[in-house]
């Protein structure tokens, strides 16, 4: 023992001890996420409770707390009803508690889930299904309500979208026109008349749609709380239902799946707080993809031209601690240079020249896609810069010396052997810079992501890339819907999930590269030349 | 002779390109900074009175004002007549009689309303008119039209003799003197007006009216000031007894600027004192070289603008009580600014002259952001940021001191945590892991690194605050017996037979010391949970405040300090680990021949060797926690308060650019003072790394003498 402190081995624990609290801590967050993540879309069992008092609730059980006076926290949905979505109950008065079958949880457009009995289903007034056929019946008919509402929404999104715009564009060309002087009368007559007729199919489709959705409006089912009162629900308004409690494994997994699949493919709903978040992850794709294409060729020329070309002196030392010292500079500080150089300097005068007559309602002068990658693009090029020099100066010297001994040009040289050889370097680099793209949010969130954005920045509309438009980003969907939204509480589940795609695309990009690397590495140890 | 051929012909071309590429990489790396600096400057640009044009009337007027956009302005004559003309220009465009003034009667003084256009004038015949100018925009072929319009209100007898002084707001209250005798007209509770009349034997010298609590302040020959109201009047104390010559308020009817005689200027702000307040001069100006006769407040800030009697029109900021311009004017007579505050008319006889005011930045100067300032509803100076207000008249608060304190302080939180943490990590992983527990390391920190700073800062605002709030008791009890428990574990681990231990030594005693992770945490949760609820009552929270009186936020510089060190301990981790394990590998053979332990080497031959290299990793680690944003946003209430306490939160520089930005407008003050906060930013962390890089560099070479 005496040993142990002489030696300095205790010590030696202590920095052990430490190395692993850093490991615990990582994969604690991880497994916090994790956990808290892969279970939001599990239909949970839903309990039913009685007070002494009387009252009864029905709830998921999310928390039980065992402090002095114990309670348990349920969510009882019901937003519309109780206000919140969350009740505390103290444990020492509940009577009872169960978990009834028949319990249903219905998820519906607007106020969040609801938790209650099924008691009939009516169709303009009269009741055509009640006790136990109402459940099929009531399946039937929402899928019905829910194929009109698809067809309805089609048609709003697509042909209403595409007529909305070539409106839009007509009436951009009448201003652009009248700001020119070149708006004679005959002009503007095949214009106005241009936009009527728009008008005119904008109007029919627009009745066609209301004509869908008016077939679903009779349609209802009337539903029981837990203290017996009754609610009557549009079946257009019902999204899925299922009843939990009676659910078999299979069946749970089935209704977990659909859930994640609405997340990842469908449009977010009730302020970002359910539904999906597609326009997201394609929004966040899509800028990384843009960036990517920005900060590559760029960063490979000019770590190209810090090793190969230009002459090793002060200067190029002084550029590398320069590029070194951009990887160092907070991301808001590139965040309000883009907002002042990209979106005002550069947007505003291209609105300037370009156009003029819709000013003062900015075009390109306001945050876009276009802008937060190339944003992005200035942040993350030391990275592609340090990993593209880092692969080229593992080329060893003599294939160089070999090929320009062969008579090949520099260019020759630097095209066929110098960059193949460091091109997993280089991808290793690319990949980087898109998780730090894909993470980064603060430099976004002033230069064009918003919490909502209605259309994506590309669409079937001419001319179909839109890089102006603004666009909506996983990251600052957790801060939005996190920090933002008016109900955190009921906004966390979601944001857990968010969070967690979020960590699983970064992570996955960064396992890439790592790999990528100690290959290229075994490479280049084994290459003897 | 050589014939260039195309391979030669791209060769040439992709060296241009290449070295084009390195070229605009300096561009961009000097672009950024500079850049950002231009949009800083303009804060400093001293702002400028500059004579644009005048023009010359028939006729001679008592008032002159302008239209917003200064396209039209116009001149009250005597005689009850408005003239509209283009500044600059002596033709006339319009002329509009006042139908409410009788036949001979004369206009003997006029008082247009704070903010708006309208106009109260005093009458030969002891009445007051009140009117409106509106400037109505048309379009006619393409081309701009306006049409002035004159609106009369009202007109009401006063029975004053002659009227010398008139104050009027815009709801049509007023105050109106004709040297001896007072008359006030204020709205009761009931909106409907009152008139108070009175006479004094003293001679009043200036009026204001104070709209916002509905009193007057009249000013006597003697250097009193009276406070009126409908009900009451007190004496204003704190008077100095030097005639007034004149005194206005500015916007927001906090400050009343009061020149007394000889060109003294003092702003007088009401200021709380053991429950009482009290008028107190507390900002003072420079003095004019003449007695000053008019105070003209701007409505867009609190710069204000005086004439004094040898003509010199002096332009002046309230809060930073600066003088910003000095205009001496060839022709001395009444002066009015033009609503935006961007212009100044000066009148006297039958000539106008229109200045051009150029004062965008009138709040910005190196006491705003770094000194303490005293502002209207405060009781001290003090250091505050508070950039935007829900009214007009608002006064900013820019002092960045709270966000640079904050920014220390977030950052010192953080660098505390992770700096201990990475050190000794880096330490076993260089020194004494097995090159297998390396291996892992490696992706393990990676992965640390990579994980996005917004999901950090959601989880330690949104799941760790709550928990860290409910457990501060056991977390400290965690800490004191950790160090215990390792060293009872480590005598346990040596006495333990060593057939079992052996896997777990000779650098695997990370995995053997999990257990004992676990067991702190264990023990010092209950430890801790049963002296809170012994001592504290189950609440630390309350007892704290009880006992201590320190209350605390739930997201507090705990929370932050602990999430930002999440990723600060990447950097540090991988750059000091870098500089021990580059340690020539000869001196550490040397000090394990000696007969030193594998501790002894670490700590005496392997730490002082890198310590310039740990040094310089702890200086990028607070490099990059400066800059840090969404952490600190998600984890911290983003209050600006000037506070040590760990259990209270902060506001960055960096969080409050990503707050603030997107309400600044383009080219404002608020939107520049970001900026400047930026490129402070900016030169911090660039002057930090710089640094670090140069030591690291020099650490490189030193290695490679050794």
């Amino acid at each position: 023992m005496k040993k142990l402190f002489k030696s300095g081995d205790i010590f030696l624990w202590f920095t052990a001890a430490t190395l692993g609290a850093i490991i615990m801590s990582v994969l604690g967050l991880l497994f916090v996420v994790s956990l808290n993540g892969v279970g939001v879309f599990w239909p949970a069992s839903l309990a039913e409770i009685s007070l002494k008092n009387g009252s009864r609730f029905i709830g998921e059980i999310t928390v039980e707390e065992n402090s002095e006076s114990p309670r348990i926290q349920i969510k009882t949905g019901n937003r519309d009803i109780y206000g919140t979505d969350f009740k505390w109950l103290p444990s020492g008065e509940i009577n009872s508690l169960s978990y009834p079958e028949d319990i249903m949880l219905v998820e519906r457009r607007e106020f969040g889930p609801f938790l209650g009995r099924l008691i009939s289903v009516e169709e303009d007034g009269r009741t055509i299904a009640s006790g136990n056929e109402a459940w099929n019946t009531l399946d039937n008919l929402t899928i019905r309500a829910q194929k009109l509402l698809e067809q309805k929404s089609k048609i709003e999104k697509y042909e209403i979208g595409s007529i909305n715009s070539e409106i839009e564009r007509l009436r951009l060309e009448i201003k652009r026109l009248k700001f020119y002087g070149e708006l004679d009368s005959s002009r503007l007559n095949a214009l106005d008349h241009a936009i009527g007729q728009k008008q005119n199919e904008y109007t029919s489709l627009q009745k066609t749609a209301d004509d869908l959705a008016g077939r679903t409006s009779g349609l209802m089912a009337t539903f029981s709380i837990a203290d017996g009162t009754t609610k009557k629900i549009h079946l257009d308004k019902i999204i899925r239902f299922a009843d939990p409690n009676r659910m078999g494994i299979f069946e749970k997994w089935f209704f977990y799946f659909s859930k994640v699949g609405e997340y990842l493919f469908d449009e977010p709903r009730e302020s970002n707080m359910e539904g999906g978040v597609f326009p997201a992850i394609f929004g966040t794709v899509m800028m990384s993809l843009l960036m990517t294409i920005f900060v590559v060729p760029f960063g490979v020329v000019a770590a190209l031209y810090l090793r190969e070309y230009a002459h090793q002196g002060w200067l190029v030392q002084l550029i590398r601690i320069a590029v070194n010292n951009l990887a160092g500079v907070p991301s808001i500080v590139f965040g309000i240079f883009g907002l002042g150089f990209f979106v005002y300097a550069c947007g505003g005068t291209l609105d300037h020249w370009l156009y003029p007559e819709r000013l003062p309602s900015p075009t390109w002068g306001t945050g876009g896609i276009l802008w937060a990658s190339l944003t992005l693009s200035l942040l993350t090029v030391p990275v592609v810069i340090v990993a593209t020099e880092e692969a080229l100066t593992s080329v060893p010297k003599g294939v160089r010396d070999a090929s320009l001994a062969l008579g090949a040009t520099k260019w020759q040289t630097t095209w066929k052997i110098v960059l193949p050889a460091s091109t997993p370097g280089i991808l290793t680099g690319m990949i980087l810079a898109m998780a730090r793209g894909a993470g980064e949010v603060a430099p976004l969130m002033i230069t064009g992501v918003v919490k909502l954005a209605p259309n994506l920045p590309l669409d079937a509309n001419f001319p179909f890339f839109h890089l102006d438009r603004k666009f909506m980003h996983l990251g600052f969907h957790i801060y939005d819907v996190g920090f933002q939204s008016p109900n955190v509480e009921a906004a966390k589940p979601m944001v857990f999930m968010t969070a967690l795609l979020l960590i699983t695309i970064v992570l996955l990009l960064n396992l890439t590269a790592i790999i990528i690397r100690a290959r290229l590495r075994k490479k280049y140890q084994g290459s003897t030349f | 002779m050589k014939r260039p051929n195309f391979r030669h012909i791209t060769d040439k071309f992709a060296a241009g390109v290449i070295t084009g590429g390195g070229i605009a990489l300096i561009v961009i790396i000097l672009g950024i900074m500079s850049f950002i600096a231009y949009q800083v400057l303009p804060l400093w640009r001293t702002p400028a009175i500059s004579e644009a044009m005048s023009s010359s009337f028939s006729e001679s007027f008592l008032f002159v004002g302008v239209e917003e956009n200064h396209e039209m302005a116009f001149g009250i004559a005597e005689h009850g007549e408005i003239v509209f003309f283009k500044p600059g220009q002596s033709t006339v465009i319009n002329r509009s009689a006042l139908r409410l003034l009788k036949p001979g009667e004369k206009i003997s003084v006029v008082s247009e309303a704070f903010g708006r256009q309208t106009f109260s004038v005093g009458t030969s015949e002891g009445r007051l008119i009140e009117f409106e100018i509106k400037f109505n925009t048309t379009y006619e072929s393409q081309r701009k039209i306006i049409i002035p319009e004159v609106i009369e209100t009202s007109a009401q007898a006063i029975d004053l003799s002659s009227i010398k002084q008139l104050s009027y707001d815009s709801r049509g209250e007023f105050a109106a003197t004709s040297g001896t005798n007072l008359i006030i007209g204020l709205k009761d509770e009931n909106d409907s007006t009152q008139i108070r009349r009175e006479a004094f034997s003293e001679k009043i010298t200036a009026l204001a009216i104070r709209p916002l609590d509905r009193t007057v302040f009249v000013a006597y020959e003697s250097g009193q000031i009276e406070i009126r109201s409908l009900s009451k009047k007190e004496i204003m104390k704190n008077r100095d007894g030097i005639a007034i010559s004149a005194m206005n308020f500015l916007i927001g009817d906090m400050t009343l600027v009061v020149a007394g005689a000889e060109g003294k200027l003092e702003g007088y702000l009401p200021i709380k004192d053991q429950g009482q307040t009290f008028w107190r001069a507390a900002r003072k100006f420079e003095n004019s070289e003449g007695t000053i006769t008019q105070i003209l407040p701007s409505w867009r800030n609190k710069c204000f603008t005086t004439r004094d009697s040898r003509g010199h029109i002096k332009l002046y900021h309230a809060t930073t009580e600066r003088l910003l311009a000095d205009w001496q004017s060839p022709i001395a007579g009444g002066i009015n600014l033009s609503p935006k505050s961007d212009g100044i008319l000066v009148q006297q006889g039958q000539a106008i002259n229109f200045l051009h005011v150029n004062n965008p930045h009138p709040e910005t100067n190196a006491t705003t952001f770094f000194g303490k300032n005293l502002y209207e509803g405060y009781d001290e100076a003090s250091y505050t940021w508070q950039s935007t207000g829900g009214t007009d008249d608002f006064e900013p608060k820019m002092s960045l001191v709270p966000l640079i304190f904050g920014t220390l302080k977030a950052t010192l939180y953080a660098v505390l945590l992770a700096a201990p943490l990475g050190i000794l990590g880096a330490l076993y992983v260089s020194q004494f892991a097995h090159p297998r527990i390396r291996v892992i390391m490696k992706p393990t920190v990676e992965i640390m690194a990579a994980l996005p700073s917004v999901v950090i800062g959601f989880l330690a605002g949104l799941w760790l605050a709550p928990i860290l709030k409910n457990v501060i008791v056991e977390i400290f009890f965690i800490m004191i017996i950790f160090p215990l428990v390792l060293i009872a574990f480590a005598i346990l681990f040596d006495k333990l037979p060593k057939k079992w231990t052996d896997p777990f030594r000779y650098g695997y005693e990370v995995i053997a010391v999990v257990p004992a992770l676990f067991l702190t945490i264990a023990v010092g949760y209950g430890m801790g949970s049963f002296v809170e609820s012994a001592v504290m009552h189950g609440d630390f929270q309350n007892w704290l405040y009880s006992a201590m009186e320190i209350r605390m936020d739930q997201r507090n510089s705990m929370v932050v300090g602990i999430a930002m060190s999440f990723a600060v301990l990447p950097i540090i981790f991988t750059i000091s680990e870098d500089a021990m394990s580059s340690v020539p590998r000869h001196l550490t053979s040397a000090s394990l021949a000696l007969g030193a332990t594998r501790w002894q080497t670490a700590v005496l031959v392997v730490l002082p060797a890198a310590s310039a290299g740990i040094f310089s990793s702890v200086m990028i680690g607070l490099g990059r926690a400066v800059g840090e944003t969404m952490i600190v946003l998600m984890a911290t209430g983003n209050t600006p308060i000037m506070d040590w306490s760990v259990f209270n939160g902060m506001r960055t520089l960096s969080a409050n650019i990503a707050v603030e930005i997107t309400e600044a407008p383009e080219g404002g003050t608020l939107y520049r003072t970001l900026f400047l906060s930026g490129l402070m930013l900016f030169t911090m962390t660039f002057t930090i790394n710089t640094v670090a890089e140069w030591i690291r560099a020099r650490l490189r070479k030193k290695y490679a003498m050794l």
